[in-house]
């Protein structure tokens, strides 16, 4: 759920992907040979059926955007390691959903940027720009709390 | 903060969070999964009946047709206990009907061990002529009225034989196969041989592609992979045959074949939308229209072996691709293209259950002409097929012989 969460940013929608995610895991269930770990398959039909979602909804709307991001990043301490996970949560959400998806398949599935780009139909160098957009605008929220 | 660390800092607070579900998405997956097992239920039915038409096939060609040797060496008056004296009666000629004590007094103990327990008299004498003529069946009460006048001494006769005699009898009534003139109508299915590549051995969920950017390439459908899984080409039908002599028919009918399979590939639509690597479920339904021609050459007591010959048209009625999305399924269908032509040949045999119902079982090859113009299945990958049909005739309107 945490996972759709993530991806979704509200409530509703994470249900909506929970639901659909454990449909298709139930009923594919005999696809899985032991390959891999069983909760990265599983994981990943999560993450799948989230992005069917959101490019249903025209969310992702990833267009080519290679603009060179400002880093934000300083060698001090932020407040980010004073939160907690629902403070966190709640600022994943507030991001756009294009780059919130790359920010999540990036940083917390461990996709590298040409998987994103498969995946997401797009090129690694929007990838690249739409995380580091996602990691300046998680600071400036955090700086902002 | 560097952004390695920031990235790591966030990955630990957010990967392994759980979160509380809803009781209703739990309700919305059984929900779900109902609605999704309904088509591998009717498939798990269709494969289930063939099973069992299997078995009963089976059964029927296994099962022995007479008495084994140690009752043949137990001579009984058995036959006279069944409540088929008539019967017997048309197989024994008048003048060799066994006295009346005998055979009544078995009687009152109607066949509890008709078998391995001989008779109080064994010896019953009984003869037989060596090609026993039908004659009408006598009332009973005439046979106790000769007996005691003329002593009977022949040697005893094994109950099998008298029933043999008595099968015979009653076969004789009836045609021992169909007659000229002759119809008989066919109900079957078939199971034809199967070759099997499985889906890739990834473990990855590879069947859930995800949509592209605008594809070129024409609406339809397209393999990504030569991998695909076959199903068992199952099909049904009814039959007509026509015997215009003893030995020749001709048959024909119309005949329902199930072909499945999934693989992945990828999917385009009309405006260009795509899905690529994706599992794709391809049913194509056929309607056939086969002629055989069929010669028997063994009929011997309830058995039949014939050989048979001839071709089919046969008719794609639908051709549906259920295009698995993470999301959504999408169903695509292709127009119909032209028919499928084959031939077939083979040889057959069919056990006579009664004189008007037989089972037959008929293996054959089949032969499928220009299968690159159809739609991909087990056909187009290996055009020549083994199949096995089963099924029941009834014969209709036939004339005696």
């Amino acid at each position: 759920m945490a996972l759709c969460l993530r991806y979704m940013g509200n409530r509703e929608d994470a249900e909506d992907v929970l639901q659909e995610g454990f449909i298709t895991l139930f009923t594919k269930l005999d696809s899985y040979q032991g390959a891999g770990s069983f909760e990265g398959w599983a994981r990943r039909i999560f993450v799948n059926t989230a992005l069917m979602h959101l490019r249903r909804t025209d969310a992702l709307g990833l267009s080519d955007d290679i603009t060179e991001a400002r880093s934000l990043f300083t060698e001090e301490a932020t407040p980010l390691q004073k939160m907690g996970y629902r403070e966190l949560m709640q600022l994943v959400a507030a991001l756009p959903p294009d780059a919130r998806t790359v920010f999540n398949m990036y940083v917390i599935e461990g996709y590298s940027h040409r998987e994103i780009a498969q995946e997401l139909g797009c090129t690694e160098a929007t990838s690249r720009s739409k995380l580091q957009r996602a990691r300046i605008r998680l600071q400036e929220m955090i700086k902002e709390r | 903060m560097k952004e390695q660390e920031f990235d790591i800092y966030v990955r630990n607070l957010l990967q392994n969070a759980e979160e509380s579900v809803s009781p209703k998405v739990w309700e919305g997956v059984e929900a779900g999964l109902r609605r999704k097992k309904l088509i591998p239920l009717w498939r798990r039915v269709a494969l289930s009946a063939a099973a069992a038409a299997a078995v009963v096939v089976a059964f029927v060609l296994l099962r022995p047709a007479a008495p084994s040797e140690e009752n043949h060496s137990q001579p009984t008056s058995s036959i006279f206990m069944t409540g088929d004296t008539p019967r017997v009666a048309q197989v024994l000629p008048e003048a060799s009907v066994p006295v009346a004590e005998p055979a009544k007094e078995p009687a009152k103990k109607p066949a509890k061990t008709p078998v391995t327990v001989p008779s109080p008299k064994p010896s019953v004498p009984v003869s037989v002529p060596e090609a026993p003529a039908v004659e009408p069946a006598l009332p009973e009460e005439q046979a106790p009225q000769a007996a005691p006048e003329e002593p009977v001494t022949s040697t005893p006769v094994p109950r099998a034989s008298l029933e043999d005699q008595a099968l015979l009898a009653q076969l004789s009534n009836h045609p021992q196969k169909p007659a000229k003139g002759g119809f008989s109508l066919t109900a079957s299915g078939d199971l034809q041989s199967k070759s099997r590549q499985e889906i890739g051995s990834s473990g990855m969920p590879r069947q859930y592609g995800l949509p592209q950017a605008v594809d070129e390439r024409k609406e339809g459908i397209y393999n990504a992979s030569p991998e695909t899984h076959f199903s068992l080409p199952v099909s049904v039908g009814v039959g007509l045959t026509y015997h215009f002599t003893p030995r020749w028919a001709l048959g024909t009918g119309v005949r329902y074949s199930f072909m499945g399979r999934t693989f992945i590939g990828d999917y385009v639509s009309g405006d260009g939308y795509s899905i690529t690597n994706t599992d794709i479920d391809n049913n194509q339904h056929w309607l056939g229209i086969p002629v055989n021609i069929y010669f028997n050459f063994v009929n011997q007591g309830r058995w039949i072996v014939h050989a048979f010959a001839g071709g089919a048209a046969e008719f794609l009625l639908k051709n549906d691709y259920l295009v698995h999305n993470a999301t959504k399924d999408i169903h695509f269908m292709e127009p119909a293209m032209r028919p499928q032509w084959s031939v077939q040949a083979g040889v057959g045999v069919e056990f006579r259950i009664t004189p008007a119902v037989s089972l037959f079982l008929d293996p054959k090859l089949d032969y499928y002409f220009n299968t690159q113009e159809q739609p991909r299945s087990l056909r187009t990958i290996q055009p020549l097929r083994f199949d096995v049909e089963a099924g029941l005739r009834f014969n209709l309107g036939q004339k005696q012989r």
